[in-house]
């Protein structure tokens, strides 16, 4: 992972730094499995440095963006190249503070504390990652205020006051700006230091669909890059959803292409079906057929 | 009709997509003889405003158009551009080599519509089959102009136009017909001529530079709302007759307002203190005026007063009788539009129970936990209550508005019946402007659940300061104790009330109502509102050239009902995302 990063061109001395912390914050063995191995890399040497930067300060991060910025796979990579293991929550209207700290429970007769995920990871040292954040109400993530600020405690009622572990840190994802998304509030947002995602370049998109598959003819790399910048640029100019708008959706159509399927019914499955509307799939169909021809085989494709 | 919306858009689309730029509004778009997109084709005209200077072409189109038969050269010039924006596209999109085949091989097919010009479908043919690898079999003159045509992917826009020209000096009796008039014999390659001609084209451009100006004014005051007008010169010109002071001013336009449009709902010192919250900023010098629409007895010997009263009477029979023809399917779209919202409010909003090994403990079950080790002997409540909801309907009244009245007051009623059938309180009201009033008509309050058919009173009249009747709207829901408060609005997105004239006292300062500041103030107002915490909403009335502007003032919270048939389920999908988000 550290060889990714400095491939990436992230400066040396931030580096180090990243080596000198995996050494000196120890891990208990029984949580080296959750130490991430990530799938897909994050490319993007400003945010890496943006990111690895106000950890090293032990500040908490909250990754605003819009769909495909890449928001998870960069809070798993950071978790990866720290060496920390990694406790995903995800955030929903019914989460509250017992979801997340923990409460009392009942074990072989019994009451026992049965501990949240945040309480973990702020015991074992571990990076938290509150995925959308913003979907919470606000006053159930409230608890969260003392756990996240200097103060960098838990307190849990009727149970105990715990310190949250040094190597703790907790990386906030929201995607805003849709229709009627909650404002984080004030309070929650105070306490994170804030990297807005920029959408994938086409250069770092290129790169992600050639590790992803190395057997990728050079011209379609090109393409399907340029398929998903044309349809986020249609999107960006509210003619399109964002449900087509998919990084996912394309790099599993690639997926079923490379098992034999034809590209534009591999397409059709990963990204124009993926919006609802007929009008709409009508024009996300455009833009593919003006990227991808009409039954294109898997050797076209590929280069094996 | 539809339909060929639905197309024109789609060929936007392509257009866009290819050029790289969304702000584009083409001249070109192409369609089959079956008014299908030609997707080819569409992507050529993007991509020439993205390889070339397009202003240039532009012009050069704009030139080619003092020639009675302009669509022959202008084909001719297309076929021209293909050949160099193919080559120069094929690097970034590989897939023109299969589209531009498939489209060559129906040419060859006859498969696409023939060219009514024999000259122009065989050098189409001929150009095609030379793109697939055949021998053009042409010859003379014909393989000549080929030649000529098919522009080098090296060239720039200047030498394309250059050679363009020469091609027509050549080979064309361009622009014959003007000078035959003049000259009864003229040869073909007197070069004088095109010197001539040549002039003319530069002015042409000048005059292309007026028609934008031209553009704008008519953009500008673009509200049908030509007989408000003449009104109000008429006023204008009495006014300093009557010589009313300021304060009285007021009172006797008010009184005016009340003649035409109904009493008012409200005292004349509420609607003051009103006043005095709302109308500031870009609205300095308005009043406001809230009303149910009913005739004020006052003025019932009133020519004028009763004939708009009757005019008034006779657009809800029109608009009752359009929603009659179709109530089936406007019966349907309520349908529709009732399941949606309440499958929502079901799927988000009940809360439940869930047994849990942590909440609130169950005590009837506690021996599970003894005797068969089941940690699961607590409950916990889901709470999905978001608090109730309240949905203020607010109806554009402008005259611009005015060929679709009888629709939007049936899309107003079924918003509203749907909503009322799933038990949420609904408030609807109209706004216009006349003079400098924003007139408010209320037609049902939200506890009035049997008040929905007043919708039908809806009349078009004046222009519309939707900055105003927005925050005006904002300001009464404001007042009401919901939690979540949805503000829809049924708008065509063309603020314009030109003729509002703030009467200084000195002298009058027009300050326009339209355009950039039109949009920009409510743009604005909708942003503030969904600062304090409401949804705002819009369902787009309009025509497409105005979607920008929707876009500009409600971001992506406004449906574009292509076709009336689906207004249920696209006007559901927008309520559903609100719902799901409140």
């Amino acid at each position: 992972m550290l060889d990714f990063l400095r491939g990436e061109g992230i400066k040396d001395s931030l580096i180090s730094d990243i080596i000198s912390f995996r050494n000196y914050y120890k891990l208990e063995p029984i949580y080296e499995y959750r130490i991430p191995v990530p799938k897909y890399n994050y490319y993007g040497k400003e945010v890496w440095e943006q990111a690895i930067t106000a950890l090293l300060c032990g500040e908490n991060l909250l990754l605003v963006g819009s769909k495909a910025t890449g928001k998870n796979v960069l809070a798993e990579n950071l978790a990866a190249v720290f060496g920390r293991p990694k406790w995903d929550i995800s955030f929903h209207v019914n989460t509250d503070s017992t979801s997340l700290i923990g409460t009392d429970t009942f074990e072989n007769g019994q009451v026992v504390f049965r501990e949240g995920p945040i309480y973990q990871c702020a015991k074992w040292g571990g990076f938290g990652v509150l995925d959308e954040i913003n979907m919470a109400k606000n006053d159930a993530v409230a608890v969260l205020h003392a756990t996240l600020d200097y103060r960098r405690i838990i307190d849990v009622p009727g149970y105990d006051k715990i310190t949250i572990d040094e190597a703790s840190r907790f990386i906030g994802t929201m995607n805003y700006g849709y229709a009627g998304t909650r404002e984080l509030n004030e309070a929650l947002t105070s306490r994170f230091m804030v990297i807005n995602m920029p959408n994938i370049t086409t250069e770092n998109l290129k790169k992600l669909l050639l590790k992803e598959f190395p057997n990728l003819k050079e011209e379609y790399v090109e393409q399907f890059a340029g398929l998903f910048k044309d349809l986020q640029l249609k999107s960006e100019n509210s003619e399109i959803s964002t449900k087509s708008v998919d990084l996912r959706g394309l790099l599993a159509s690639i997926h079923l292409m490379n098992k034999g399927l034809t590209g534009d019914k591999a397409l059709s499955m990963g990204i124009t079906n993926k919006s609802f509307d007929d009008f709409e799939r009508t024009l996300v169909e455009d833009v593919i057929r003006l990227r991808i021809p009409d039954n294109l085989e898997r050797s076209e494709i590929f280069k094996d | 009709m539809n339909r060929i919306r639905e197309g024109n858009k789609r060929a936007l689309n392509i257009i866009w997509n290819a050029s790289n730029d969304y702000s584009l509004d083409p001249e070109f778009k192409v369609f089959d003889e079956n008014g299908e997109v030609d997707l080819y084709w569409n992507y050529i005209i993007g991509a020439a405003h993205r390889f070339y200077d397009y202003a240039l072409l532009e012009k050069f189109f704009n030139y080619l158009k003092i020639d009675r038969d302009h669509e022959f050269y202008e084909k001719l010039f297309w076929l021209g551009l293909e050949n160099c924006i193919f080559n120069k596209g094929k690097e970034e999109r590989p897939v023109l080599y299969n589209l531009r085949r498939n489209y060559g091989e129906k040419v060859l097919r006859g498969e696409i519509e023939a060219f009514e010009n024999s000259l122009l479908e065989e050098l189409r043919k001929a150009h095609f089959k030379r793109a697939l690898g055949i021998d053009p079999e042409v010859t003379g003159n014909l393989l000549n102009i080929l030649n000529d045509l098919e522009f080098d992917s090296s060239l720039n826009t200047e030498e394309i136009i250059n050679i363009m020209e020469g091609i027509l000096k050549k080979y064309f009796r361009f622009n014959y017909g003007q000078y035959e008039r003049n000259e009864v014999k003229e040869s073909k390659d007197t070069s004088q001529k095109h010197h001539q001609k040549q002039v003319e084209y530069w002015e042409k451009k000048l005059s292309d530079d007026e028609m934008t100006a031209m553009k704008t004014l008519y953009l500008d005051s673009a509200e049908t709302a030509r007989d408000v007008y003449l009104e109000r010169e008429n006023e204008k010109i009495k006014k300093p007759l009557k010589k009313v002071s300021l304060l009285n001013k007021g009172d006797s336009e008010r009184l005016y307002i009340r003649k035409y449009y109904g009493s008012s709902i409200f005292s004349r010192d509420k609607t003051l203190v009103l006043e005095g919250i709302l109308c500031k900023d870009n609205h300095k010098n308005c009043y406001l005026h809230f009303t149910r629409g009913e005739f004020d007895k006052e003025f019932e010997n009133d020519v004028n007063a009763v004939y708009y009263n009757n005019a008034s009477l006779k657009q809800r029979e029109r608009n009752l009788n359009h929603f009659k023809e179709n109530y089936i399917s406007y019966q349907n779209s309520i349908l529709k539009l009732t399941n949606r919202i309440r499958n929502t409010m079901l799927a988000y909003f009940e809360p439940y129970w869930v047994k849990s090994n942590f909440g609130r403990l169950n005590i009837e079950t506690v021996w599970r936990n003894v005797y068969i080790n089941d940690n699961e002997i607590f409950n916990r409540l889901f709470n999905n209550d978001k608090g109730n909801i309240s949905v203020d309907i607010l109806l554009d009244a402008s005259a611009s508005q005015q060929e679709r009245q009888e629709i939007i007051a049936a899309q107003g009623y079924i918003i509203a019946e749907s909503f009322t059938r799933c038990g949420i309180p609904v408030r609807v009201y109209s706004f216009s402007s006349l003079r400098n009033f924003t007139v408010i008509t209320l037609y049902r309050d939200y506890e009035e659940v049997d008040k929905n058919m007043e919708i039908f009173n809806y009349k078009t009249t004046g222009c519309n300061r939707d900055g105003l009747a927005i925050r005006t709207s904002l300001h009464l829901m404001e007042d009401t104790d919901y939690d979540n408060k949805i503000l829809v609005i049924l708008s065509d997105c063309k603020p314009n009330d030109a003729q509002c004239t703030p009467d200084t006292g000195i002298k009058q300062e027009q300050t326009k109502y339209a355009g950039a500041i039109g949009i920009i103030d409510t743009a604005k107002e909708v942003k503030k509102g969904i600062q304090k915490g409401n949804s705002i909403l819009c369902v787009f009335t309009g025509e497409d050239e105005d979607i920008t502007t929707a876009k500009k003032i409600y971001g992506h919270s406004f449906a574009r009902i292509h076709n009336p048939d689906r207004f249920a389920q696209v006007v559901g999908v927008l309520m559903q995302n609100q719902l799901k988000n409140l």
